[in-house]
């Protein structure tokens, strides 16, 4: 279970966050709406400690992760996928070595079980095709998918999504939403969305 | 009055959150074969990419200061060998390692900010981060790492090239015989000369590499924050490098 409890978050002296509380139970799937700028991100980047509130705390599991080490919080982490919102994926890569990367980091699974592994995420979605293409040569949608691949290339707990379907045509983001929602089923995984 | 106590307190700001990355990357580093593959690549960007242009910077280098010290230096007086003499410990000492250090500066130093500005900007570094990967351990310390194995390896090719330069300039406009020149080096050859540039060579590849990781890390504001950074981290360097040039003059000779 995810709780943000009473946080607040300024930058420069503009208030971003007042006061917010959320509880992510297991299993939910939850969906965070608001104009731009309204500090969704700033709240998910809170969720995994990438930021620190100025007031307030976030339990992950009961776990107060602006209370742990460095150490600690990289492990509560490790329970989480996130997915950007410009995809993130690592461009010096190709999508394959993108969605490995977090296996062979992580885990001492061998090359052929490293390459079952990734090419089944990428068959999940819809992309085992593009596997040896750069970063640079997949479209904004394919971009979002395969950084979806390798959120949930170590089947985490919980998967954050920032923006999943910003900038993309009607059936791409179509086909995205109904992506998360059958990951959602298939991994029965926590799912925050903004 | 603000603004006089942020310029007060903006470098102190900055140093501080330079210490910090540096002992958050190397006392959180992990399992060494996480970073092996990026330090093997990081030395060949770092160091054996910049052969040519050292080797070329080294070879002008040499030759130019055989011609001026011929120039200032030679009479019926004054022993030729002696351009041997002023030539050899000069890049010894200080052109083998500032001139690399320059190169370095500009060539690798900016690239590294460009790299991790870019990283910074495009949501990587968070994407690293938010898999449970110590971000700062698995970017920088190899870089760092690469300056400092990579720098006198540079430093060493710049002096061994600078001398072939400097004796071929010598040769080629006959100031000089190879004999002489080499004679002339010699006999007022240091030992402590090597040792002086390799020490400097490990200082200058930490202060430019550790100075370039700090600024791409910390990159803010899209495409014009990655410029900026670029640019502050070739400077930035350059400065670091005369000022710790200096220090280790005065503290080592």
């Amino acid at each position: 279970m995810i709780c943000v409890e009473n946080i607040s978050k300024s930058f420069n002296g503009r208030a971003v966050l007042r006061d917010v509380s959320l509880e992510m139970q297991e299993g939910e799937t939850l969906a965070i709406i608001g104009r731009s700028g309204s500090g969704k991100s700033v709240l998910m980047k809170h969720a995994i400690g990438l930021l620190q509130p100025d007031k307030g705390r976030v339990l992950v599991d009961g776990i107060d992760i602006g209370r742990i080490s460095y150490r600690e919080l990289r492990t509560v982490r490790r329970q989480f996928g996130v997915l950007f919102q410009g995809g993130a994926l690592f461009d010096s890569m190709s999508a394959f070595d993108n969605v490995a990367f977090p296996i062979r980091t992580f885990t001492d699974s061998t090359e052929q079980q490293v390459r079952d592994r990734v090419l089944r995420c990428l068959d999940l979605v819809n992309l085992s095709d593009v596997g040896t293409k750069r970063p640079s040569e997949l479209s904004g949608g394919m971009i979002k998918r395969v950084a979806l691949a390798r959120a949930v290339a170590l089947e985490p707990r919980y998967i954050l999504y920032d923006e999943p379907t910003s900038g993309l045509d009607p059936h791409t983001s179509t086909t995205i939403n109904n992506l998360i929602k059958g990951l959602a089923d298939q991994l029965d995984v926590t799912s925050g969305e903004r | 009055m603000a603004a006089l106590e942020q310029r007060l307190i903006r470098p102190l700001y900055s140093l501080g959150r330079y210490a910090l990355l540096l002992s958050k990357g190397f006392t959180s580093l992990g399992h060494f074969s996480v970073y092996r593959k990026n330090l093997i690549v990081q030395c060949g960007r770092v160091g054996i990419d910049s052969i040519p242009i050292v080797a070329l910077a080294a070879a002008f280098s040499g030759a130019v200061t055989t011609v001026q010290t011929a120039y200032q230096l030679v009479s019926p007086f004054i022993p030729p060998s002696v351009i041997g003499a002023v030539v050899v410990p000069s890049l010894i000492l200080e052109l083998g390692a500032i001139v690399t250090g320059f190169i370095l500066a500009g060539r690798v130093g900016a690239r590294i900010a460009a790299e991790l500005g870019t990283m910074r900007v495009t949501e990587q570094i968070d994407a690293l981060e938010a898999m449970g990967l110590n971000s700062i351990g698995y970017l920088i310390v190899p870089r760092i790492m690469a300056g400092i194995i990579m720098f006198p390896v540079l430093y060493v090719t710049a002096v061994l090239v600078g001398v072939g330069g400097g004796l071929a300039a010598a040769v080629a406009t006959d100031v000089v015989s190879t004999g002489e020149f080499i004679r002339g080096a010699r006999e007022n050859y240091l030992v402590f000369g090597p040792m002086f540039g390799l020490i400097k060579s490990f200082v200058f590849g930490f202060v430019i590499t550790s100075i370039s990781c700090y600024m791409g890390y910390y990159t803010e504001g899209g495409a014009e924050g990655v410029g900026r950074s670029t640019t502050q981290a070739a400077v930035i360097s350059c400065v670091y490098i005369l000022l710790s040039d200096l220090v280790l003059a005065l503290v080592l000779l």
